[in-house]
């Protein structure tokens, strides 16, 4: 009888015989420095491909690679740089852009890239049908918000007309001198209008068009393999018009939604570049292979909703007390490492070289005597609230160390409250929350980005804050100035009697944490956290190891 | 046997459509829909949104579009993933998982009975609480410590097998082994228990009694009997494999059904829900009734049983 041990002895051991056979192969990532090819942890899976449909940063990285602009961003200085528009001018009074398409950009299949396909490609977007979730970006262009929302329908109206096959002028409503960066956000970039048709319509999202054998699109890749939450491939496209200039012969994206995973994946050496690091890992690649290591600041503010509707809150002295008794530094230090900065206004400093205001300081004995000005001596008699945030790590450990720092220096009882991610942005929506986690990401670098959100009833607003004059500035002056100095003044004003108003409490501005394999090359550290694929470059490093104990 | 057959099917139509029903109804109810995001919308784009969808008609029209379409074997169109069907999606999907909980399962199934049946011969001595302390760790140990620990081991210190993916042979070995511990675990115990209970029945002192050898004793005449608890807790299992291995899906990136299913659940993707949760709800009732089949053949008493 005594065969059944054996039996599995002889099963462990054929496992064991099968395991040993990945030990003296290469590593990805050595591999892909051989063949040129770049493999990157991209967070999730992507929605989609669709750049009029899609709205995640994962979606963005491959789109990247996939479509291309009228215009595209340098990597270091994030300026404004050629791409399917060789030049353009515009005229004297800021409103009306002309771009001169390069004639020898092509689609993949080898049509011709014509102003009539940016028209197209814009009509699509701002279609009202489409419900493009990033529509806004195209506002700035005369009429096209009123086409969007189904008030005018004739598209001849909106303010982009064909003058020939490869000039295309666009009008705007107001100069808007961040116009250009808007034209590399990937809603505006253009489709292939006969692929689309022969999936669908014009305005269908329930379409085929993206898939491998059917996608026809622009940039410096083209759509090789798209395996769902396994892997995407792109590779090189001889139909670029700078295929020269590519370095790179294939991009693959990996869904790493555990981070922890990833960072195995990492040190596994299966990985260049991760989406994140993981903050539990960041103090031991400091001590140890800190060179693997790249934060960055990144355009993005982390901050707390304050519902400005709902007694106590509507005092604003309560809201200010609340803000300074925040320690924004040892909070930074100590639950964040020192991988962020404290933030004291909306708009992150040094957005294009706009610095915002400094209204307030860290200041207990200041905040006690508001609350007790506010009829709450040493929070005697403060109802007990509670703070709201999405359920992740991260927003526990902060929120933890403010209801200590309110706690201690208001001597006031908070509690906290995580929910799942919708059922957060259902009850933040509703205005069903006493103070809110958020975070607000800057869809192009500019103040606009940031300060139009808390305009009256603003869709992002979410405090209840209002005031006329606040939105008198951001929606009808600061539009008309034509220079970036006048400009800067109107939104520094604007910022001023928002940030007096504390409808929010700033916490620190937002970094983007990756590891970065020293092969990897040609990626600059930029604030947008932008990746310009054309100019990416592996080195071959076969002799390096990622460093034991880690 | 064909009566219990044709009775049992017709038994899992109100289950099925209980479910349907359940879920339908539940997903919408909670809170958050499928198009919020952090950046609020227009209300015309909102409007585009659920118009594309059909969230503009009133709920029993949506529930009875979907019946219809359900019937025709047509789950839906995803609203996570625009351009993709639920029935792509999970067709993408079953194939990975399925092998993931057969390697699982039989890993399970070869260490848990070889386990269990070693335990059972000698009760009580130490042949006996090894193994069965192993499997005690094993039910305790989630997947979610033993992959990592696993990971560690042979894919970072070792470096012997890929740490993630599913693309490779040998990618496919710490995910089977992290996901068949728990089941090899449980069916130690249940075979141990089988054993124990058939090795005082009187056909297995007949058996001894007539001078068999203890071997064909043990594999022809007691295994047989002593297994049918694990083989009725196989069909269940290998269902709960299907919708299950989420946590060692997202380990090891193996692009499953299961990372789906509760990825389906948190971007709200109401007809993803609906589709993976039916889809798995007739899995298993079809599963058990496989084990239950599987169970009257095996043991005699049953057959009879269902022959009246």
């Amino acid at each position: 009888m005594n065969k059944a041990p054996f039996y599995v002895i002889t099963i462990s051991l054929a496992m064991l015989l099968s395991a040993c056979g990945g030990g003296d192969n290469l590593s990805r990532v050595d591999a892909g420095n051989q063949e040129g090819v770049l493999h990157l942890g991209n967070g999730t899976e992507p929605q989609g491909l669709d750049p009029h449909i899609v709205t995640g940063v994962p979606e963005h990285h491959i789109i990247n690679a996939l479509f291309e602009g009228l215009v595209s961003k340098d990597p270091n200085t994030l300026e404004p740089i050629p791409a399917v528009a060789e030049s353009w001018d515009i005229s004297a009074d800021g409103r009306t852009y002309t771009f001169h398409l390069r004639q020898d950009a092509r689609w993949s299949n080898g049509d011709p890239i014509t102003a009539e396909d940016f028209r197209w490609s814009w009509q699509r977007v701002l279609s009202p049908e489409l419900g493009s979730q990033y529509n806004y970006m195209l506002y700035p262009v005369l009429n096209a918000e009123a086409y969007a929302n189904g008030e005018i329908d004739d598209f001849n109206q909106v303010g982009a007309r064909v003058l020939d096959s490869h000039t295309f002028v666009v009008e705007l409503e107001n100069p808007t001198p961040y116009l250009l960066q808007l034209l590399d956000h990937y809603s505006t970039f253009p489709v292939h209008p006969p692929t689309i048709l022969a999936h669908g319509s014009m305005s269908d999202r329930i379409s085929q068009w993206t898939r491998v054998n059917n996608i026809v699109s622009n940039g410096p890749f083209k759509l090789s393999e798209w395996a769902i939450n396994s892997l995407i491939r792109v590779e090189k496209s001889e139909t670029y018009w700078d295929t020269a200039a590519v370095k790179l012969n294939a991009i693959v994206y990996y869904p790493t939604e555990n981070t922890t995973t990833e960072e195995r994946m990492f040190r596994d050496e299966e990985l260049h570049f991760t989406n994140t690091v993981p903050m539990d890992k960041i103090s031991t690649y400091q001590d140890t292979a800190p060179e693997l290591l790249q934060i960055t600041p990144y355009l993005g503010t982390y901050y707390y909703l304050i519902n400005t509707e709902k007694p106590p809150f509507n005092d604003l002295r309560v809201r200010q007390a609340l803000a300074m008794a925040i320690d924004r530094d040892l909070l930074t230090e100590t639950v964040m490492r020192s991988t962020v900065t404290p933030a004291y206004a909306l708009t992150p400093p040094g957005t294009l070289g706009y610095q915002p205001p400094r209204t307030f300081n860290y200041d207990p004995e200041m905040a006690q005597q508001l609350i007790a000005e506010a009829g709450f001596p040493n929070g005697e008699g403060f109802p007990t609230f509670e703070i709201l945030y999405n359920t992740l790590d991260e927003h526990r450990r902060i929120a933890v160390a403010i209801q200590e720092m309110w706690r201690q220096n208001l001597g006031i009882n908070v509690e906290l409250l995580n929910q799942e991610w919708r059922v957060y942005l259902d009850t933040q929506n509703n205005m069903n929350y006493d103070v809110s986690r958020r975070g607000w990401i800057g869809d192009y670098v500019d103040p606009n980005s940031f300060l139009d959100m808390m305009i009256t009833n603003g869709g992002n607003n979410k405090t209840g804050f209002s005031d006329a004059r606040y939105d008198d500035l951001v929606l009808n002056i600061a539009p008309t100035k034509l220079y970036v100095g006048e400009r800067f003044e109107t939104y520094y004003e604007a910022e001023t009697i928002l940030m007096d108003d504390m409808p929010i409490i700033p916490l620190y501005t937002y970094q983007s944490r990756h590891f970065k394999h020293p092969s990897l090359k040609g990626l600059p550290e930029n604030i947008l956290d932008y990746y310009n694929w054309k100019y990416v470059y592996l080195e071959a490093m076969p002799e390096y190891d990622i460093p034991e104990g880690l | 046997m064909w009566r219990f057959l044709v009775f049992r099917t017709l038994q899992a139509i109100p289950v099925i459509l209980t479910v349907i029903t359940v879920t339908f109804f539940l997903v919408r109810a909670a809170p958050g829909g499928p198009f919020d995001s952090e950046k609020a919308v227009s209300e015309q784009v909102q409007r585009a949104l659920e118009a594309q969808y059909q969230l503009d008609l009133p709920a029993y029209q949506q529930y009875f579009n979907y019946l219809m379409d359900i019937l025709q074997g047509n789950l839906g169109p995803s609203f996570y993933y625009p351009g993709q069907s639920v029935n792509e999606l999970i067709f993408q999907g079953l194939p990975i998982t399925a092998e993931l909980g057969l390697y699982a399962l039989l890993i399970a199934v070869l260490i848990g009975v070889a386990a269990g049946v070693i335990a059972a011969l000698k009760p009580n001595t130490f042949q006996d609480y090894i193994p069965m302390s192993l499997a005690m760790v094993g039910i305790c140990i989630p997947s979610f410590l033993l992959g990592p620990t696993l990971v560690l081991v042979f894919g970072i210190w070792l470096d012997w097998l890929p740490i993630s993916g599913w693309n490779l042979p040998e990618s496919k070995i710490l995910p089977s082994i992290t996901l068949g511990a728990m089941y090899a675990a449980y069916i130690a115990r249940l075979s141990r228990a089988g054993m124990l209970e058939v090795m005082s029945q009187d056909y297995l002192r007949t058996a001894r009694a007539k001078g068999l050898p203890e071997r064909v004793v043990i594999f022809k005449h007691a295994l047989r009997g002593g297994l049918i608890p694990v083989i009725s807790f196989l069909g269940p299992a290998f269902a709960g494999l299907l919708g299950g291995s989420f946590v060692v899906e997202t380990v090891f990136q193996v692009p499953g059904l299961g990372r789906f299913y509760v990825q389906a659940a948190f971007n709200r993707d109401y007809t993803m829900i609906l589709g993976t949760t039916v889809f798995l709800a007739t899995l298993i009732v079809l599963f058990n009734l496989l084990s239950d089949v599987l169970a009257a053949w095996l043991n005699p008493r049953l057959r009879y049983q269902f022959r009246k």
